[in-house]
């Protein structure tokens, strides 16, 4: 074809920004003369992505769109501090951090806007941290995000935090194509809450990548939600690496966009690590998700516990692998993993596959999973009591996933979670 | 206010109700007895409203509606309840949330104001306690991890709290010690007034000497064989249920 190899990107409507930078020169280097994978692909099997290039996907525009339409998904009722981005660019009339140490990429050059972070700070932030993550195994959707990212958030913490900061991703415009970059980092004595949420009015594609790193001694809750228009497209990938006596704490959360795709990858690099990695995975009508999670664990002495809930109504499907390898190193592994399904509808659909890879001798490592319906006896009793059908339904798939928002810190976020989840399942 | 009348019912294809005729008045406490197997949680759960059993004849009138056609939760907020033989564990709801929206539900449908978590709580503290249950179990689930006893007060407690007009009692006594039962007893007779009826099903008559009723009948078969007073309760204690399967479990 005629068009230089510089400018070729994989997916229509996202521009590889030539800056000479090596993280921007490895990730056109990667995507040099490949595809998209397909069906043919085993960890795409199910949710080829070939297909997104039928649509005629445009950059996203740049815009400045109104507080007020957006404040209601911008968690209102939790106190937080907010960083916004609109297709993918820094937006500071919707932001309000205040004395947080963020930093921020700007056309993929650290500056430096936080008020205690210094140029320089953000500098090395950035040397030390930026691509590190999602170099080695990076998924091609990966190497997009990082030919083409413009905009992105440096959060550093290291203290105790007293309301999480949220991340919000905004996409917009039709056909707009995003590519959002966060880079976490939880310092040693960090304890905190980030809240990335993703949002859209259309029929966008979104291709975020954020890393995050957890040093020794640092406490981190990660959540993640994804609650596009029913007509975006997301294709995330999460790259974790935790250090000594860290604790990461993921959520998954799944309730808009047509089509999903996560990767989410930990390695827990230091002994004594605690990680929990969670998933809410909530669909009806046509939509789609395929949550692929990887952890690997390669030091001995850590504890993992990750949990999975899908809850499927109308012709939804889910996807979910999870993969979990003890390296040879790692004895005294403590790893548990669960996937739990509630399909609400008989045309609702679930392949989950539990891939677990163990090379240590002294572990202690089990999966199960479980597929069902509500139960009759639950919901006959619940009736029995007054309460109408629609609202014990409501109730039981509610208490379904109670569980895993059970563990969330904030209240009002919890609250805040829960009760989209019930507007999610209609019966709020 | 409850009038049954030639009720039948099967469950997948197999009858099991084969023509129950029993009336109930404001005031009345009626007790079922039988041996085993005779129907008697079938009895209880159709009037509740089951859909696992199929009513294939008779009718049910409560308050002079007809039963049959109300779906569960309509014949509940009209004053109806059922404590179940075996309360369902339901992890993920606690008892309190439960336990409110039903309460709110039944307010609702009687025109009542809903009340909010802080009255809600400020009324159930006391009902819980006078049952011998904890208030900290109202933050727990739904029966998850229950002793059998412990069920057993959280359908009695739930039936304080909503106060219905016809409670059906299904074998609320088995498992339970003495004291549990008298605590039981204690809460059912603290509820018994003119306006308020109850069915109580027990397998054995010793609930019967603390819930005293008005009417024992014997269930046998899927019929109600026998009717009497108090005294019936006593004399089925002493003679067993053999002469009555023998007198009536050929007759089907
Ligand atoms: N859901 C059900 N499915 C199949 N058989 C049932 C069901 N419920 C009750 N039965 C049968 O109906 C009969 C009556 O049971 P039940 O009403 O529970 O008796 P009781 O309460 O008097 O012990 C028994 O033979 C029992 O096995
Ligand atoms: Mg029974």
């Amino acid at each position: 074809m005629s068009a230089p190899a510089m400018d070729r990107t994989l997916i229509n409507g996202f521009e590889h920004r030539d800056d000479g930078s090596n993280l921007r020169n490895q990730a056109v280097a990667l995507l040099a003369g490949q595809e998209l994978p397909t069906t043919r692909d085993e960890e795409y099997k199910y949710t080829p992505l070939n297909r997104l290039n039928e649509v005629a996907w445009v950059p996203g525009p740049a815009m400045q769109p109104e507080l007020a339409d957006w404040i209601n998904h911008l968690l209102p009722e939790v106190e937080q501090y907010r960083v916004v981005f609109v297709n993918g660019k820094y937006d500071a009339s919707l932001s309000n951090y205040s004395d947080l140490d963020i930093a921020f990429l700007r056309d993929g050059h650290p500056v430096e806007l936080g008020q205690l972070a210094t140029a320089n700070e953000s500098s090395f932030e950035v040397a030390a941290h930026l691509g590190r993550l999602s170099k080695p195994a990076m998924p091609l959707t990966a190497a997009v995000n990082t030919s083409a990212f413009s905009d992105g958030a440096i959060i550093r913490v290291d203290r105790k935090l007293s309301k999480p900061i949220h991340v919000a991703h905004i996409a917009t415009g039709k056909n707009a194509t995003s590519a959002p970059r966060t880079l976490i980092v939880a310092e040693p004595g960090a304890d905190a809450t980030v809240v990335e949420t993703y949002l859209s009015d259309g029929e966008t594609l979104s291709l975020p990548v954020t890393e995050v790193f957890v040093h020794t001694n640092a406490a981190l809750e990660h959540i993640r939600l994804g609650n596009e228009d029913l007509l975006a497209r997301h294709i995330g990938l999460v790259e974790v690496r935790q250090e000594r006596d860290s604790t990461y704490r993921s959520y998954n959360i799944v309730f808009g966009a047509s089509l999903t795709r996560n990767d989410i990858n930990i390695l827990v690099a230091g002994e004594n690590a605690h990680t929990r990695f969670d998933g809410v995975i909530a669909l009806d009508g046509d939509q789609h998700a395929d949550n692929h999670t990887r952890l690997d664990h390669t030091v001995p002495h850590c504890e993992s516990f990750e949990i999975y809930k899908h809850l499927l109504a109308g012709k939804s499907r889910g996807v979910f692998n999870g993969k979990i390898f003890v390296h040879q190193d790692a004895q005294k592994t403590d790893a548990k993993q669960t996937n739990m399904t509630l399909l609400l509808s008989p045309h609702a659909q679930i392949d989950t596959k539990p891939q677990l890879e163990i090379f240590a001798d002294d572990v202690k490592c089990t999966h199960g999973a479980t597929i069902g319906q509500l139960r009759k006896d639950a919901l006959f009793y619940l009736r029995s009591r007054g309460i109408d059908e629609a609202t014990a339904q409501g109730l039981l798939v509610y208490a379904f996933a109670a569980e895993v928002f059970e563990l969330i810190q904030d209240e009002s976020l919890r609250r805040a979670l829960e009760q989209m989840l019930l507007a999610k399942l209609g019966t709020s | 206010m409850l009038e049954i009348q030639n009720l039948h019912a099967r469950v997948e294809e197999k009858p099991i109700l084969k023509g129950v005729n029993l009336t109930i008045n404001p005031g009345e406490v009626h007790a079922i007895m039988g041996p085993n197997g005779s129907g008697k949680s079938t009895l209880a759960n159709v009037i509740a409203g089951r859909d696992d059993y199929e009513v294939t004849e008779g009718t049910v009138l409560f308050e002079g509606e007809d039963l049959l056609e109300l779906a569960v939760d309509e014949r509940a907020v009209r004053g109806l309840f059922l404590a179940f033989q075996y309360p369902v564990e339901i992890p993920g709801v606690s008892n309190a949330y439960f336990l409110r929206s039903a309460l709110n539900a039944c307010r609702k449908a009687s025109g009542q104001p809903e009340l909010d978590a802080l009255k809600f709580m400020a009324l159930v503290k006391d009902k819980a306690k006078s049952l011998g249950l904890d208030s900290s179990m109202l933050q727990r689930s739904v029966n998850e991890g229950f002793s059998g006893g412990e069920k057993k007060r959280n359908e009695i407690f739930q039936m304080a709290v909503l106060e219905p007009k016809l409670a059906v009692l299904d074998e609320t006594d088995s498992g339970l010690d003495i004291d549990a039962l008298k605590v039981v007893a204690d809460g059912v007779n603290a509820l018994r007034g003119r306006d308020r009826g109850f069915l109580i099903v027990t397998h054995y008559q010793r609930l019967l000497d603390h819930i005293v009723p008005d009417f024992v009948h014997v269930m046998a078969d899927g019929r109600l064989v026998k009717s009497g007073g108090k005294d019936l309760a006593l004399e089925l204690e002493q003679k067993g249920y053999s002469w009555i399967e023998e007198q009536f479990a050929g007759k089907a």
